[in-house]
């Protein structure tokens, strides 16, 4: 499709009524240095620079699943930046202003995060919350199992 | 449960909230091809660091674009933009100096020289391994010529950027009678010294083929075919980079001198290699990698499938790193079989595959061996089964990259007990 330079008024809609889902993935799968709004722009640009959003059948999912993807390759270059600073700059560090209870949420990576904030937080279904995050039923209740286990609560559960 | 979930609906709504309006402003803005106002992923700022507005970051970017060009100008392999007042000290008299000096005492092999002029924390790209660096730029009668420094329009932080040029030549551009080979370093100074340096080394001590200046790579093939028994002695390290020791550094002396005895041999080699390497890369690519890139989905779909692994996550069980290992084990074994089964590859490409064979076998065998140990909790000995994992597993992608199975990116340049370590 030709390059456009503004968005249609039924896009637009789209856009306003998907922004607090799509910023609530963001700010969950997003690195805690990554402002959640700028993910979310950026995967609107990508997305909408090739297709009209109004065209896609699920584009709460498809956004989500492009979010998601972006936050993990942010993780990737985030991690090498931090580790080049930390060379220059050693006593540069910085803590983010989480309680210590949600650090091992915070080491999950990006797509295990969303998954458990779909299944718990919004209490998406697993099929749902697999087909958002481009995985099988079965991939995403395993990675539930041990995204659950390795952020250390016991959880059971509760969706699907 | 209840705290578990609280404390995931309260990541949901961190950070500053644009709105959707603000945001749809933005991205129309983004989508009309202003060039500065794009979607920037961009860290937050730290407790103490200056919060940019939009103007001043839609400035800085552009800045940012103005000096990438010149750095790419003057030669320079990358840059950060200074968001700091510009330096006082070093004066730019100075800094000059103390750059050429360092790239004096580089050219030279200096490297108690090179040491003194570089401050405790810097980060220097390529230039860890000086003096032991230098000994194999000698046994390959590598020796360079400053070409000047210029101090660029650059700064990061308190750092002055400088720009130092350098040629060099060795036994196999002398034998094949090329011109000087061009190379540059960006350097960083404060008043403390050398605090950051990069290397741009335009083949020196690269392995990029075609480049007949990159005496590493032709010597290898010329190794492979001669003295196959030194090959390991002599590129045995996962990095890539030659081995610098006394031993490997003497093999490397007398075999570049083999190599370049006779520039018309040498000359015939050269021409040999590169009818070889079309060869080679035409049969990889057209039924080797096909095969290999499919081994590399299945097993990325396993390892997801069974034992729900994020593509970006690192191992931290030995229970998780048994059945990886065991995985990869299994899916190179099969890849084999089908590489094996494949018609005949051509005759220059057979001593390189059968040396592949052989590596990628050893890697199978290493990686069965971790499996067990891992089950076993025997974790010094899966240290130690991990570290000749990667060798193997460098030395068969230098070979054949990404065959018979690719591993993720994050276990990249990275043994899989490197990564169990949780945090």
């Amino acid at each position: 499709m030709a390059k456009r330079s503004s968005i249609e008024d039924e896009e637009r809609e789209l856009i306003i009524a998907l922004y607090p889902g799509l910023r609530r993935i963001a700010a969950v799968a997003g690195d805690v240095d990554i402002e959640p709004d700028d993910l979310v722009q950026e995967a609107l640009v990508r997305t909408m620079s090739k297709r009209n959003l109004t065209e896609l059948d699920n584009p709460l999912a498809y956004l989500r699943a492009a979010i998601v993807n972006l936050a993990s390759n942010q993780r990737r270059s985030l991690a090498r930046r931090r580790g080049a600073v930390a060379r220059l700059f050693s006593t540069d560090s910085w803590v983010p202003s989480y309680p210590s209870e949600i650090d091992a949420i915070l080491d999950l990576p990006p797509r295990q995060k969303a998954l458990l904030y779909l299944v718990e937080v919004e209490g998406v279904p697993y099929d749902e919350a697999a087909g958002q995050l481009g995985l099988s039923v079965k991939a995403a209740r395993t990675m539930a199992s041990r995204a659950r286990k390795k952020a250390r609560l016991n959880l059971e559960a509760t969706s699907g | 449960m209840a705290e578990f979930r609280n404390e995931l609906a309260r990541l949901a709504e961190r950070g500053t909230r644009v709105g959707p309006e603000a945001l749809i402003e933005r991205i129309e803005l983004e989508m009309a091809d202003d060039p500065i106002v794009g979607a920037e992923i961009r860290p937050k700022a730290k407790p103490g660091e200056r919060v940019q507005s939009t103007r001043s970051l839609r400035r800085g970017l552009g800045i940012g674009l103005a000096v990438m060009l010149a750095v790419l100008v003057v030669g320079g392999a990358w840059l950060v933009i200074s968001r700091d007042a510009p330096i006082a000290e070093p004066t730019m008299t100075s800094t000059l100096a103390v750059a050429e000096s360092f790239m004096e005492a580089w050219a030279a092999g200096d490297g108690e020289a090179v040491a003194a002029m570089v401050s405790a924390e810097a980060t220097l790209g390529g230039l860890e391994l000086l003096p032991p660096s230098h000994d194999w730029y000698r046994a390959v009668g590598q020796e360079f010529q400053t070409k000047g420094c210029e101090v660029l329009p650059i700064t990061f932080r308190t750092f002055q950027g400088v720009s130092c040029e350098y040629t060099f030549e060795n036994k196999l551009t002398r034998a094949l009678g090329m011109e000087p080979v061009g190379g540059s370093f960006l350097l960083y100074l404060s008043g403390s010294g050398i605090e950051r340096a990069d290397g741009n080394y335009e083949g020196a001590a690269t392995f990029v083929h075609h480049d007949v200046s990159s005496i590493d790579r032709t010597l290898a093939e010329w190794v492979l075919i001669n003295h196959p028994d030194d090959f390991e002695r002599m590129f045995g390290d996962a990095f890539l980079s030659p081995v610098s020791d006394p031993t490997s550094i003497a093999l490397w002396e007398q075999y570049t001198d083999e190599l370049t005895a006779s520039p018309e041999a040498t000359a015939r080699f050269v021409m040999e290699e590169e009818t070889r390497w079309v060869a080679r890369e035409d049969y990889f690519n057209h039924q080797v990698r096909p095969i290999c890139e499919a081994a590399t989905l299945r097993l990325e779909a396993t390892v997801v499938e069974d034992l729900g692994l994020d593509q970006w996550e690192t191992i931290t069980t030995l229970e998780d790193l048994a059945a990886m290992s065991e995985t990869v084990a299994r899916i190179s074994e099969e890849t084999l079989a089908e590489m094996r089964a494949l018609p005949p590859p051509p005759e220059a490409t057979r001593s390189w595959l059968s040396v592949f064979y052989s590596l990628a076998e050893q890697r199978i065998d290493v990686l069965r061996q971790a499996a067990a140990a891992a089950s076993a909790g025997a974790t010094a000995r899966v240290e130690m089964l991990s570290a000749e994992e990667l060798v193997l597993r460098g030395q068969a992608d230098w070979l054949l990259g990404g065959c018979p199975v690719g591993v993720w990116q994050v276990h990249m340049g990275q043994p899989l007990w490197d990564s169990i370590a949780p945090g």
